[in-house]
């Protein structure tokens, strides 16, 4: 029997700082470092990013989750990580992407992030929060990005 | 243990992880780096986390002191873990282990390679760093990177840490100094709202010396008879008589002189004396109030602490009842809204079972901390008392009549009578008046005064109501 799929939607602040062609190598680093990351443990999620924040769906088991967010909430390069949800689901909401993104300024996708916190540490709110981070990414995937398919595993 | 340092070091530099972790040990492993073996004996290697243990530590920092090829300066972060009892409770054991081994991760990856991370104690860590220079960056670090939420078997914890920093030299430090000091500047942290670091300064240490001394002496101040009781009057303002006189504890210290309340209440209560305190208290104000004419009530305040022991508390109250000969229907106790705030039974039994000896119970402070009406509604008080703080805004401040009218209103409706304290002048006593209070309390009607003149007050207020009514 396979051990059940976990999904963790987090947000956090961004505190990559310098000139826009700065912000977008890191991007571009991250999401390089985190679909290499993610293919060898499972793991596939969605990432969106705006100049105030980031957005990401981490879904996998259970192990594996934990083990990737763990790596990735050390990172410096964001602040303030308030996990939104983790939960065990039925299946994945991006089965198809390492780690898919939203977020380029070209493309007009602009969230005010900010406004996608949750004001307090309730719990529920917290859960509602991540179900709307959730449609919200699901749908700016759609539109934007490339399916970039899995390595076998 | 001359090479403490260096193989902790290249540890510390991320080679490796230097014990398996209790949960995703393979996930975790740094890329292309193969696990290594911590050249920790056991004897000195916490077993749950694979940092050092408190031996280490010891040891280590003596070494650190005794070392004398380096002028610098040797930092200690003393870390305590905040919430993490609440996680182990609520998530169980299990999860509490886990969550201190990935604290552990944390720790480890945050330090640089010349730190030795020492887990002390359940959730007391510590970072010896042996050029003290960047401890504070490093102190931030932690206290973000702990403060990160935890993913932990399909559970979400989050914690936190509060940290104290201290500094010795080389030349002159001691590890007990260090070790002190690191734990005044962590306690400060910890008072200042945890979540953050404190450095220590020597302040720190005059402080905590000063409340020593002042252990010390409240200890023996019961016994050197430096307590008096002083008495102000509560007034009715429909009848202008005085309905009773609270008591109000005084501690004359043989140097500092008067010591405020304020300051020496929350010491007993640390230390456990405040239970003997408040026995005298009672055992006082009972005698001293025997021979007041008008027979008012005497109010005197009882401590949460003391309801701790509700067997003892009822005895100590009927002990002062009979040895004084005072009518139970004369005493009203005062209780603040932190007692009920204790949710066990046996509070609210021990109330009833004063209750039944006719005695009264008083809400004090209300309004201040975390007034609910669910906690007037728990016991059926004879009064409440109305915090100064509302008081003092009535004459300017519109939101602070509306409270006192609500709670006047309320007091009324259950059936208790309501007074309000701190009352200095006569338009707060009008304001208050309108507002529905029945009883004022304050400089208005009189200061505090010593036991002795409680008499010729009362004599005077009598007088002066028979003159009033002529």
């Amino acid at each position: 029997m396979a051990e059940p799929l976990y999904q963790l939607v987090y947000c956090s602040l961004n505190t990559i700082s310098g000139a826009s062609v700065n912000v977008t190598d890191e991007i571009r680093n991250i999401l390089a470092v985190s679909r290499r990351n993610n293919v060898k443990v499972g793991v596939t999620g969605a990432l969106l990013f705006t100049t105030s924040g980031f957005a990401q769906v981490l879904e996998g088991q259970m192990d594996a989750v934990e083990a990737t967010f763990e790596r990735i909430q050390s990172d410096m390069r964001h602040s303030d990580v308030t996990v939104l949800s983790f939960l065990p689901v039925e299946r994945r909401s991006f089965p198809d992407w390492s780690m898919a993104f939203a977020g380029q300024p070209a493309t007009g996708v602009a969230y005010a992030l900010k406004d996608m916190f949750p004001p307090s540490s309730d719990v529920e709110a917290l859960t509602l929060a991540g179900g709307k981070v959730l449609r919200l990414l699901e749908s700016a995937v759609r539109d934007e990005d490339e399916p970039m398919p899995r390595e076998a595993s | 243990m001359s090479d403490i340092w260096t193989p902790w070091g290249l540890i510390e530099r991320g080679r490796g992880e230097p014990a398996p972790d209790a949960i995703h040990a393979s996930a975790h492993s740094p890329e292309g780096l193969p696990p290594e073996q911590l050249p920790l004996t056991d004897a000195l290697r916490d077993p749950l986390t694979g940092l050092g243990n408190r031996r280490a530590f010891n040891e280590a920092i003596e070494h650190a002191l005794q070392g004398s090829e380096d002028g610098g300066v040797v930092a200690l972060l003393m870390i305590d873990l905040d919430r993490f009892r609440m996680v182990n409770e609520t998530l169980g054991h299990l999860i509490g282990d886990a969550l201190l081994c990935l604290v552990a991760r944390r720790l480890r990856q945050s330090t640089r390679g010349t730190e030795l991370v020492c887990r002390l104690d359940s959730d007391e860590f510590a970072v010896l760093v042996r050029n003290g220079g960047d401890a504070e960056t490093l102190a931030d670090r932690l206290v973000d990177v702990l403060g990160r939420p935890f993913l932990i078997k399909g559970q979400v914890a989050t914690i936190g840490a509060s940290i104290g920093i201290a500094r010795a030299s080389l030349k002159d430090g001691t590890a007990v100094d260090l070790i002190r000091h690191a734990d005044l500047a962590l306690h400060s942290a910890k008072r200042a709202g945890r979540q953050r670091w404190h450095a220590f300064d020597p302040s720190m240490a005059q402080r905590a010396e000063a409340r020593r001394n002042l252990e010390t002496d409240l200890r023996k101040a019961l016994k050197m008879g430096e307590f008096q009781l002083v008495y102000q009057p509560q007034l009715n303002i429909r009848t202008h008589t005085v309905t009773g006189v609270e008591a109000l504890l005084r501690w004359h210290h043989p140097t500092l002189g008067v010591v405020s309340p304020d300051t020496f209440i929350p010491i007993a209560e640390d230390i456990g004396a405040i239970v003997a305190i408040g026995e005298w208290v009672l055992r006082t104000a009972c005698r001293e109030a025997m021979d007041w004419p008008g027979a008012p009530r005497v109010a005197v305040n009882v401590s949460p602490l003391q309801f701790e022991d509700g067997h003892r508390l009822f005895a100590a109250v009927q002990r002062a009842l009979s040895a004084s000969g005072l009518a139970p229907g004369r005493l009203e106790l005062e209780i603040t809204e932190s007692t009920l705030l204790r949710t066990d039974q046996g509070v609210l039994e021990t109330l009833h079972r004063l209750r039944a000896l006719d005695i009264r119970v008083a809400m004090d402070d209300f309004g201040t901390g975390y007034s609910s009406l669910g906690q007037l509604m728990a016991f059926p008080f004879d009064k409440i008392k109305i915090d100064q703080s509302f008081i003092r805004g009535t004459a300017s401040q519109v939101g602070g009549a509306a409270v006192v009218r609500a709670i006047a209103a309320l007091g009324s409706s259950l059936g208790m009578t309501t007074i309000a304290e701190g009352v200095e002048t006569q338009e707060q006593a009008l304001l208050v008046q309108s507002d529905g209070c029945t009883d004022i309390q304050g400089y208005l009607i009189g200061r505090p005064i010593p036991g002795d003149e409680v008499t010729a007050m009362l004599v005077a207020f009598h007088t002066d109501i028979k003159s009033q009514k002529v």
